[in-house]
């Protein structure tokens, strides 16, 4: 599990997981508007696959921050480019106001779109 | 005596001269709060464009209208509904145009809109906005609308004039607005009601204002202790 480094200080290091960064940006998706489901993510490595909910990649950026992949399924008939839109602003705010990392990259994959349930 | 082509022609017309002037309503009342919407955008991302993204939905809407033709009746619910979806801006937006759009599906076909089909329209806006949301959040323009809803189906059965209806709503609106404060932590913390939920309750003030033909009070109730 990759870990990411959030402060250096006089008295050690803080890191915290990509998986628990992860996790803060499904619940953030999972209150998106327009998002009614997770995809699978075909970039994600087989130790994310194994996790009960996939749809977030979360992978250190070249210069600072962090870079997120997010898979999701789109509620059918909705603007499809609004909504990315909303859920890349979104998830980054929340990631951001969480772990005070810099995000610096998101990329919106939409893998299905479907009616709720 | 007409074909049933042109009574439906006439129906037709009728039902898009009206829905326009409840959405030219609506966009009047919007553009002058929106300042004060935007004002209130603090959550989920305290970007302040909600009354913006609003404007620009409603906007798009009315030149929807202006370019409609009255065409056969559920052709024009079905492009109108089809071309306000894709036109939405923000969340906000994309919500109001699902909450029209399942208003616009669920009038009656014919004959005055009465309690009952209020509550039938209303209930498919709650429908139509919930169903696109994973794990909606509460005290925003989702909880307003469910409220409204609940207020509308609790009035079914009262013989009312319509414009008492709309009243009972906009009061119901206005106390559900209210308690968005108390709903979201984000908002508590900030003091502020829902700036989605608001701009909603805005566009509903005007349209009552716009069926009794009553004066439209700037600002409205809900939204004086903002400051814009």
């Amino acid at each position: 599990m990759e870990a990411i480094q959030l402060q250096e200080t006089a008295l050690g290091q803080l890191f915290v997981s990509s998986r628990a960064i992860a996790q803060i940006a499904e619940r953030s998706l999972d209150e998106c508007y327009g998002v009614v489901g997770l995809g699978r993510g075909a970039r994600i490595r087989r130790a994310f696959a194994l996790r009960r909910r996939h749809g977030v990649e979360v992978i250190p950026s070249e210069q600072s921050g962090i870079e997120l992949t997010l898979a999701v399924v789109i509620a059918y008939g909705l603007n499809l480019a609004e909504v990315a839109a909303t859920v890349r602003s979104r998830v980054s705010y929340e990631v951001e106001r969480v772990t005070g990392l810099e995000v610096a990259r998101v990329e919106v994959r939409i893998d299905d779109v479907r009616s709720r349930g | 005596m007409m074909s049933d082509l042109e009574v439906d022609s006439v129906r037709a017309s009728s039902e898009l001269a009206l829905v326009r002037r409840l959405a030219l309503a609506a966009l009047e009342a919007l553009e002058r709060e929106r300042q004060r919407i935007d004002g209130l955008n603090i959550y989920p991302v305290p970007d302040g464009d909600t009354g913006m993204n609003l404007v620009l939905t409603v906007r798009a809407l009315v030149e929807e209208l202006d370019a409609s033709e009255p065409v056969e009746q559920a052709v024009f619910r079905r492009d109108f509904a089809r071309a306000l979806l894709m036109r939405a801006r923000g969340t906000s937006g994309v919500i109001l145009s699902q909450i029209v759009r399942g208003a616009v599906e669920a009038a009656p076909v014919s004959g005055p809109i009465d309690g009952r089909a209020l509550a039938t329209m209303l209930e498919r806006s709650r429908d139509a906005a919930y169903s696109a949301v994973a794990k909606p959040a509460e005290g925003t323009i989702l909880t307003l609308m469910r409220e409204l809803a609940d207020e509308a189906r609790g009035r079914r059965r009262k013989t009312l004039p319509l414009d008492e209806h709309l009243d009972a709503l906009v009061e119901r609106g206005e106390a559900a607005l209210e308690r968005t404060r108390e709903q979201s932590p984000t908002l508590n913390e900030a003091g502020v009601v829902d700036a989605g939920a608001a701009g909603l309750l805005v566009c509903l003030l005007a349209i009552a204002r716009a069926v009794t033909g009553a004066p439209v009070v700037t600002p409205a109730p809900a939204l004086r202790l903002v400051s814009s």
